[in-house]
């Protein structure tokens, strides 16, 4: 069972009434998000088990059932559509919000209560601001307003973030940040078309480790900030997997490794483009990278 | 009227059309969960929970267009489970898409199919019956069905399978 072949269909059964081990339950919900084939194998699967359940033999219903199921009826309100969506979880500066540019991540069968709610977030674009900063040519205030700016842009709503954009921030205070990459930051960050996709472990520990992923399709610009990241044995690396749907090979993105603190931070100018993308992986390799990706996936996200 | 319209109806907060839900997949539900839970105030909670998520979304079903009758079964199945194991909910309640070909099936055709189902499983052998049983409606893993049963455990894997296929081929002939 892996993303690139299928899942065994002994497996899928399995999976379809929850009775894989939990790393295999994610292992093969990952895969579902991007092969067809599983899905559709999964939807008759589960139909099959509707049947089965619905074979039960009838034992009736107890006395005055029905009257306490309609007093229960009149008691419970119904969820109006628009309210069941969640507020959208962004706290971009209202100077460079523009309405209609979030989306909501959404829940695909049998993901778990527990589980995730990526958020997918479009970042507002502020041509005004990058034309004023780095028309001037005072670089290391320029980078130090970029930074500002980044912060405001990027709408930090957490520690987390603060920790992993501080290493950058103070890069730039210090006049050490290579301008060509910050520019190539600055753009993936201010461009209209960047997706943010918060990736999240398994089972969760404390602290949990905790990564975020910024990729521009069109120009393949990505970067990658993570946070709490476990420390990784001598000859390893966490490497980033581009998940494309219809069960294509997961392509790499980039191989990174955590400092002292567990923070990591990765910006790809080339990363490919012009992808359909159906989520992110990390998982470990070896010092180097690998063309395919070694499981478990420690951090996902769509 | 059929399923959609029912459902349409209850999305309009009509309490006779959940009325008309009730009574036609309240005593499937609610035998479901007595298979899983064998306790009968227990199932009938389980009843009106899964009954209930119907009144309070129905839009949300409305919008996926599945079979109504496989939805509700697969989430009675899912929620006692849950209660047998005493533990947090497997999947949100109203975030599970079945979407069907035979979608908002007739009542009489939805009979016919599990009727056969039915049948089949009368000839299914014991040693698929079983771990379908153990798996399904006891909700123990294929590790705990084979220390159970002592099999292997591919063994488990494959025997389930098996019969669940015996399920889906009497579904499509």
């Amino acid at each position: 069972m892996t993303d690139i072949l299928h899942i065994a269909d002994a497996d899928l059964t399995l999976y379809a009434m929850g009775s894989l081990a939990p790393e295999e339950m994610e292992q093969a919900r990952l895969h579902l998000l991007g092969c067809d084939k599983c899905r559709e194998e999964l939807r008759q699967s589960t139909l099959a088990l509707a049947a089965y359940a619905q074979a039960t033999p009838d034992a009736g219903l107890p006395e005055g059932a029905q009257d306490r199921f309609m007093m229960r009826l009149q008691q419970t309100p119904q969820m109006q559509a628009a309210a069941e969506a969640e507020p959208v979880k962004t706290a971009v500066a209202p100077v460079q919000t523009k309405p209609g540019q979030t989306k909501q991540g959404q829940a695909e069968p049998g993901q778990t209560t527990q589980a995730r709610q990526p958020v997918v977030a479009a970042v507002a674009e502020p041509p005004s601001l990058w034309t004023t900063l780095f028309g001037t040519g005072a670089w290391s205030l320029a980078l130090a307003a970029a930074m500002a700016v980044l912060l405001l842009v990027v709408g930090i709503d957490d520690m987390r973030n603060r920790a992993a954009i501080g290493p950058l921030q103070g890069m730039a205070q210090r006049g050490e940040a290579d301008t060509a990459q910050l520019n190539q930051l600055m753009e993936l960050l201010t461009s209209s078309q960047a997706k943010r996709v918060a990736l999240h472990p398994g089972p969760v520990t404390a602290p949990p480790p905790d990564a975020r992923v910024t990729y521009a399709a069109r120009t393949g610009k990505l970067l990658l900030t993570a946070s709490n990241l476990h420390p990784l044995p001598a000859g390893k690396v966490y490497e980033l997997w581009i998940l494309q749907p219809g069960g294509k090979k997961p392509l790499p993105a980039g191989t990174f490794a955590p400092d002292s603190t567990g923070n990591a931070t990765m910006i790809l100018a080339d990363a490919p483009t012009n992808l359909a993308v159906q989520g992110f992986g990390v998982t470990v390799e070896n010092d180097g990278g690998s063309d395919t990706p070694t499981l478990p996936i420690v951090l996902s996200g769509s | 009227m059929d399923d959609a319209a029912l459902l349409a109806a209850v999305a309009e907060g009509s309490q006779d059309a959940m009325a008309a839900v009730f009574d036609r997949y309240s005593r499937i539900v609610y035998c479901i969960a007595l298979r899983v839970l064998k306790e009968p105030s227990l199932a009938e909670d389980v009843m009106q929970e899964v009954l209930l998520q119907v009144w309070k979304r129905p839009q949300s079903f409305v919008a996926q267009r599945g079979n109504l009758a496989a939805w509700l079964s697969v989430v009675a199945r899912n929620r006692s489970i849950d209660v047998l194991r005493k533990r947090a909910p497997l999947d949100p309640i109203g975030e599970l898409p079945l979407p069907d070909p035979r979608d908002m099936a007739l009542e009489s055709e939805q009979t016919w199919l599990i009727d056969k189902v039915r049948g089949v499983l009368e000839t299914l052998p014991a040693e698929q019956q079983g771990p379908l049983e153990l798996a399904y409606f006891q909700g123990l893993s294929h590790t705990e069905i084979a220390e159970r049963t002592g099999s292997p455990l591919g063994t488990v894997k494959t025997r389930i399978r098996a019969g669940l296929m015996t399920i889906r081929k009497a579904m499509t002939a």
